[in-house]
């Protein structure tokens, strides 16, 4: 984790700090969300937002234990509205009889993939929980901190979730 | 990572699935954009937050100014208050309400040699005149706002009129107010006698004195109301007060 100097508090230093914390995460948090959010898109708006929000109280996140674990849930719960919005939409349109229907959720890389099709297919919590654990790399608790639930809920999440990939990924190792 | 979950081979996967890590050089500048957006959005609603809440004060003091102003108007008399009695042959006082502000009572009573009652002023709004049969004067003046006489001045018919007319009788009070509704000169002539001023606001005299060149005579101040009685031949007061409808009555001989 990227040190940060709390005692000086001009514009450079402030600067600098968001920055390095910026460089540090921002690529790994967003190849997290896109595999949550499915769009790459959706996922660097949610994380620049994030992290624009961490410059505005930075003085404040700065002091947390975790100022990164912050800023990873205000970029997860920005993309829970993000799915909320979306999914208002796509049932607005169904009810306005338009016959076609939208989402971001899916993976859009690589939905032909069966791997993918089933990480799509999983609950969005638990895809979360799959993304953040072997993507991101977070422990058990930390991924439970990250997603505001307990660490027998994330544990849970990641046995059914490994459980439905893993016979896929057999499946695809198999000669 | 916990080893109950691990997996390597999964993460590998997973990790090809997401593609590669996006870049952070291009996404800085993005990032610098968008703090620099946020900080404007915040300082213009701050400045629009500052300019709302100038524009409430702004709005509530000329709120408050109007409320002042509109307390004062139903107050306001605006009236000339003639009362004239005779005590002697027991027949009522003649009433003129009239909607002027500025009228000075110049102190001329006069003789009246004529009896009976008057006739209200046309351009009274609201009067009422009571007469006791035992020959004080009671007048009830109610709201002078007369919009049928915009120049204020006393336009109306009044066959006893005190300041032509005069009075052979002992009794003869006149009152008139002088000011603009919080200050009224109250003045009666009569062989002793008393004035009342009723439908005052709660508690909202301050000032009730005897005009200068008439002695002192006896006062009672309520929070509505107030009485002058008086022994002798002439009183005049002065009275500073507050009220919601004016309600002078001026009794002579009694």
């Amino acid at each position: 984790m990227v040190g940060v100097d709390h005692h000086d508090w001009n514009a450079g230093t402030l600067r600098t700090d968001i920055e390095s914390y910026f460089r540090a995460h921002y690529g790994r948090l967003v190849r997290a969300l896109t595999l949550v959010g499915g769009s790459e898109e959706a996922a660097a708006d949610a994380v620049q937002e994030a992290f624009v929000k961490a410059h505005q109280k930075w003085r404040t996140v700065s002091q947390y234990d975790d100022p990164v674990g912050w800023i990873r849930r205000v970029a997860i719960n920005r993309l829970h509205d993000e799915h909320r919005r979306n999914t208002r939409k796509d049932r607005a349109v169904a009810r306005l009889g338009a016959g076609e229907t939208w989402t971001v959720d899916a993976p859009e890389a690589s939905t032909s993939e069966p791997l993918a099709a089933a990480l799509a297919g999983l609950p969005r919590q638990q895809r979360l929980a799959v993304a953040l654990f072997y993507l991101e790399g977070l422990s058990v608790a930390e991924t439970a901190s990250a997603l505001e639930i307990s660490e027998g809920a994330v544990k849970f999440h990641l046995h059914q979730g490994r459980e439905r990939l893993r016979g896929l990924l057999d499946e695809e190792w198999r000669p | 990572m916990t080893d109950d979950f691990d997996d390597p081979d999964l993460a590998a996967a997973l990790r090809n699935i997401a593609g590669p890590v996006p870049s952070v050089d291009a996404a800085l500048p993005v990032f610098h954009r968008r703090v620099r957006v946020a900080r404007i959005r915040r300082v213009s609603v701050a400045v629009s937050g500052a300019a709302a809440v100038a524009l409430i004060a702004v709005g509530a003091v000329a709120l408050t100014g109007n409320e002042r102003g509109n307390s004062i108007t139903p107050m306001d008399p605006s009236i000339t208050l003639d009362t004239v009695a005779d005590p002697s042959t027991g027949v009522g006082p003649s009433t003129t309400t009239t909607p002027t502000t500025t009228r000075v009572d110049d102190g001329d009573t006069g003789p009246s040699s004529g009896s009976g009652a008057g006739t209200a002023g046309e351009s009274g709004s609201g009067g009422t005149a009571s007469i006791p049969s035992s020959g004080s004067a009671s007048t009830t003046v109610g709201d002078s706002d007369n919009p049928d006489d915009p120049d204020g001045s006393d336009d109306s018919s009044n066959a006893d009129d005190s300041e032509d007319g005069h009075n052979e009788g002992s009794g003869n009070s006149r009152t008139t107010t002088t000011t603009g509704g919080r200050a009224v000169t109250k003045r009666c002539s009569s062989a002793g006698g008393s004035f009342t001023a009723s439908h005052l606001i709660k508690n909202s005299v301050t000032n009730v004195s005897p005009a200068p060149g008439f002695s002192k005579t006896d006062q009672e101040i309520e929070s509505e109301k107030i009485t002058v009685v008086f022994g002798d031949n002439e009183v005049e007061y002065h009275v500073v007060a507050r009220w919601t409808g004016e309600s002078f009555s001026c009794s002579v001989g009694s």
